[in-house]
């Protein structure tokens, strides 16, 4: 223990390490990790002698992957340029394998390369894994690493894997490949990543609630009407067409991350912030959501697609003329879900989240709506009258938690408007990170990987919890499969959605909140 | 009421300064205050740049003495020519920011409220007495930093309060006006931009009304506000924020670096010897870390520490295992940049760890894992500091440890002369 590194704010620092990245000449790598890394080494927080291996089928040396990835940290990272100084000693501990997944002879390549760094650099052989391939290959990966002696179980040196979603594209698929990273790793090894989870706003969500004592004693059925979640991206799909048509949105944002929402949203007090109780408590929230039979789908599941329209002053074109995506096709682009949670806290109150393509804007928000004063002194509803002496205006009180952009909360309230009359305005009080902490908050990939470079799992997801929401999404994908022969509700691209989705809030009096 | 508004434009955001023309009663802040945002909100929407947001975490109090307030005016001399002007120039000065000049008050707090929105209360003490005409001790200005950003987010503003109080009369005045200015229910900040001084009754009330107070150490070359400041923090704990000890967190870690390879760590149980090279200036700087190495090591305030007199440099020996290793200082003219340190040398287990400076803004790493011919040190300004320094956790248990190790170097150097 260095007695000299306690009391500097990076005393987070790993322990030794190598990350080593399959499909590192992917997009990720150079638009998020690799940004990270520097990052982190900017901040010094990447423990000495570590080093990355980036593995792929592309052929390149060293050299030219260390300028591939500084040129991507030049483009892609918060702190552009890149500072020299920092480069000068981050550049030359990045290495590169050019290998095919299914060649046995590749990962004895790559063990001779460890080994080397490991004894130049005299690193322990700890080893973080990070596999940023298409979940296909991740069986060919593991069973070559362990063939290769590549991996172990053991605590200390110790190797861990991070891996990037989609963690399966139903139920099935999520316990099967569960079950493959579960023969060669323990599920302590494993982080499973979520890049939601890595933003401050989401974190923020665990001290809202639970540091704050003014929330928890109305967080329940007594004070919430209903909760909102939203999460709306104004781009179509950016060359993406493939990969979309076969997940939708469904798979692509509401099963991992506005779940993962969800349960921040919803979970019971930790009993500790220890990584499992948290994620204890996120399971049994996901397990406590009310299955839809099939016959009642319709009334709590609306998905859409759009079709050509405006978007942020450009005209953009339909989801089925995009490139990639069939002429038929009945992917969606949206989908709206009303959900139902059966427990004392949470009995009657509605979830309703909604995630699409091609929004009028970019928002990812948490809306929580009160219930109205139980004495209606004051008029509810309409703009401001006053007549007959009476009071207008009363609009219900909303705990806005925005996660992207501007990250913040907000809180909606009336106030009386000042005059002889009783009529009332709604007003806001806002909190906003951009303008109340001065300092930057890190990218979401730099908090996480600093995570499992440290062991904290916190932040990644469990087994079990994958499975509980692909439990419940699985099933929507399954009547959906059987009805497919309808048709699609549609939008045009730059509205709010297919009027269908009205239909799910109209259940409880409400609409949705245009983020 | 005269409205002054003054543009600056900043690389990510510009900042309007919305002044109250003329001084204030102290009781009618608070209402100069309220015209002035009406005001600014009208200027906002005639500018087209929407609503405005009053932003505040903090009650951010800066205290400092000024020079002499001038004679008073003789006949039709035209700036006024009295202390206000004196007063208004030291305050808001926004000069630039050069070697050792610290950053004039006004600046600094312009630049910290655009990072931690809070209502400002800069208290300038003059010496002498008001100018003729003021009829009152403490003298008060009004304004509103407004910060709006590029990204075309909406301004977001700062109230600031500048009081001067003249003579000794007039700091009187301060503790009071103070509890009558400060925001309720927010916390306060008292940034001291003078040296810390040894007993303050003025400090005192200050201290009192404060949640956290910024000191620092490196303001002086004079020893003996170490000792200030460890008095300081007898009293009033873990409140106190150094920014002087924040300045040598990059230094710090370089160090500290050394010694994360496995094995290393255990060097340092067999010390043979440190050497600090400093500026003049630097002096508290190269003491606070041989006072944090020597506190981390365990060593230090109670061990015995023997000033030894050499020729122009400090130097004690301290007994440490079964040996006595030297800790030497040597001081040289130069700017050895805002750290002020030149060289910082550790000798532990047989090997030697090594920081030197290169230039004002890079230096050398030298050890038996490292070596690093040239690498930026990425310092910051005093700006940068007082965010961090409110923007983290106050008790800092490393930097106390340290600092009582400083504080008895100094008392050791002062009882051996």
């Amino acid at each position: 223990m260095n007695p000299l590194r306690e009391g500097l704010a990076e005393e987070r620092v790993p322990e030794p390490h190598v990350m080593i990245i399959f499909g590192a000449s992917g997009d990720l790598t150079k638009r998020k990790l690799l940004p990270a890394l520097y990052s982190l080494a900017r901040e010094r927080m990447l423990p000495p002698n570590f080093a990355v291996v980036g593995v792929a089928r592309n052929p390149f040396t060293h050299e030219e992957f260390r300028e591939e990835m500084k040129a991507g940290c030049d483009k892609y990272s918060r702190r552009k340029p890149v500072e020299e100084s920092v480069w000068s000693d981050l550049g030359p501990r990045i290495y590169y394998l050019e290998a095919e997944f299914n060649d046995p002879q590749a990962y004895l390549s790559l063990k001779a390369l460890l080994e080397k760094i490991e004894q130049e650099r005299g690193t322990p052989a700890n080893r973080l894994f990070y596999f940023s391939t298409p979940p296909s290959v991740f069986p060919m990966i593991l069973e070559n690493l362990g063939q290769a002696g590549l991996i172990s179980r053991a605590l200390s040196p110790w190797t861990r894997v991070i891996v990037e979603k989609p963690f399966g594209h139903d139920l099935e698929s999520a316990q099967m490949l569960n079950r493959q990273l579960k023969q060669v790793f323990r599920e302590a090894q494993i982080y499973r990543i979520d890049h939601y989870l890595g933003k401050e706003t989401v974190q923020n969500m665990l001290t809202f609630r639970f540091a704050n004592g003014m929330f928890e004693p109305i967080w329940n059925q007594y004070h919430i009407h209903h909760v909102q979640i939203t999460s709306a991206e104004s781009l179509g799909m950016e060359g993406r067409g493939g990969y979309f048509e076969e997940a939708g949105i469904l798979r692509d944002m509401v099963q991992n991350h506005l779940f993962q929402l969800l349960c921040l949203v919803g979970m019971e007090p930790p009993v500790s912030l220890d990584s499992d109780a948290i994620r204890d408590e996120k399971v049994k929230f996901l397990k406590s959501l009310r299955p839809i039979p099939p016959e009642e789908m319709e009334r709590y599941v609306v998905r859409g697609q759009y079709l050509a329209g405006h978007v942020l002053g450009e005209t953009v074109p339909g989801y089925r003329e995009e490139p990639g995506v069939d002429a038929a096709s009945t992917t969606e682009t949206y989908v709206a879900l009303r959900l139902l949670v059966d427990n004392w806290r949470w009995g009657n109150v509605p979830f309703f989240i909604r995630a699409a393509k091609r929004m009028p804007k970019k928002v990812t928000d948490i809306s929580i709506l009160f219930r109205n004063a139980p004495v209606a002194l004051f008029r509810p509803g309409g703009a401001s009258g006053g007549d007959s002496g009476g009071v207008s205006g009363v609009v219900p009180n909303v705990l806005t938690i925005r996660i992207q952009p501007d990250e913040g909360i907000s809180l909606h309230f009336g106030s009386k408007i000042p005059g002889p009359t009783m009529d009332i305005a709604p007003v806001n009080m806002e909190f906003r990170y951009g303008t109340s902490f001065g300092k930057e908050p890190p990218e979401a990939y730099e908090r996480l990987i600093l995570d499992a470079m440290l062991g904290d799992s916190t932040l990644f997801i469990r087994d079990d919890e994958t499975e509980a929401s692909w439990q419940f999404i699985s099933k929507i994908h399954q009547w959906w499969k059987a009805s497919d022969n309808r048709d699609i509700p549609v939008y045009p691209a730059g509205s709010w959605g297919p009027a269908e989705a009205e239909a799910l809030p109209a259940t409880r009096n409400a609409e949705w909140r245009d983020s | 009421m005269t409205l002054s508004v003054n543009h600056k434009a900043f690389p990510s955001s510009d900042l309007v300064l919305l002044d109250h023309g003329e001084a204030v009663h102290i009781n009618q802040v608070e209402s100069c205050l309220t015209q002035l945002w009406r005001s600014a909100s009208e200027h906002s929407q005639q500018e087209g740049k929407g609503a405005l947001a009053l932003a505040r975490l903090w009650n951010l109090v800066s205290y400092h003495t000024g020079p002499q307030a001038p004679p008073p005016a003789s006949g039709d001399d035209t700036g006024d020519g009295t202390a206000n002007d004196t007063a208004n120039d030291t305050a808001n000065d926004t000069g630039d920011v050069t070697g050792d000049v610290p950053e004039p008050p006004g600046a600094l707090l312009e630049r910290v409220t655009m990072s931690i929105p809070a209502r400002v209360i800069h208290l300038l003490h003059l010496q002498g007495d008001p100018p003729p005409g003021l009829g009152m001790e403490v003298e008060a200005r009004v304004g509103n930093h407004c910060l709006i950003s590029h990204a075309g987010s909406r301004m977001v503003c700062c109230e600031a309060i500048h009081l001067t109080g003249y003579g000794a009369a007039g700091q009187s005045h301060f503790p009071a006006v103070l509890r009558a200015l400060l925001v309720p229910h927010l916390p306060v900040a008292l940034l001291w931009l003078d040296e810390v001084p040894h007993r303050s009754r003025l400090l005192g009330e200050l201290l009192g009304m404060s949640d956290r107070m910024l000191v620092d150490t490196q303001r002086t070359s004079d020893t003996s506000s170490l000792l200030a400041v460890h008095d300081l923090m007898r009293n009033a704990g873990g409140q106190i924020v150094d920014l002087g000890w924040l300045r040598l967190r990059p230094m710090r870690h370089l160090v500290a670096d050394f010694f994360d390879p496995p094995g290393r760590a255990e060097q340092l149980e067999k010390l043979e010897g440190i050497a600090i090279e400093t500026s003049p200036k630097g002096l508290n700087s190269g003491l606070m870390m041989a006072g944090w190495v020597l506190s981390r090591l365990g060593l230090g305030e109670s061990q015995g520490l023997i000033p030894v007199q050499g020729e122009g440099n400090l130097r004690w020996k301290m007994a440490h295992g079964a040996g006595v290793f030297p800790l030497d200082f040597s001081i040289r003219e130069g700017y050895g940049g805002l750290d002020e340190i030149f060289r910082f040398e550790l000798r532990a287990g047989g090997d030697v760890f090594e920081i030197r400076d290169v230039d004002p803004e890079h230096v050398a790493v030298s050890g038996p894992d490292r070596q690093l011919p040239r690498i930026a040190l990425r310092e910051s300004e005093e700006a940068e500091l007082v965010v961090a320094a409110l923007g983290g956790a106050p008790a800092d248990a490393v930097f106390a440890k340290a600092l009582g190790v400083a504080a008895h170097l100094v008392e050791t150097l002062q009882w051996s002369q």
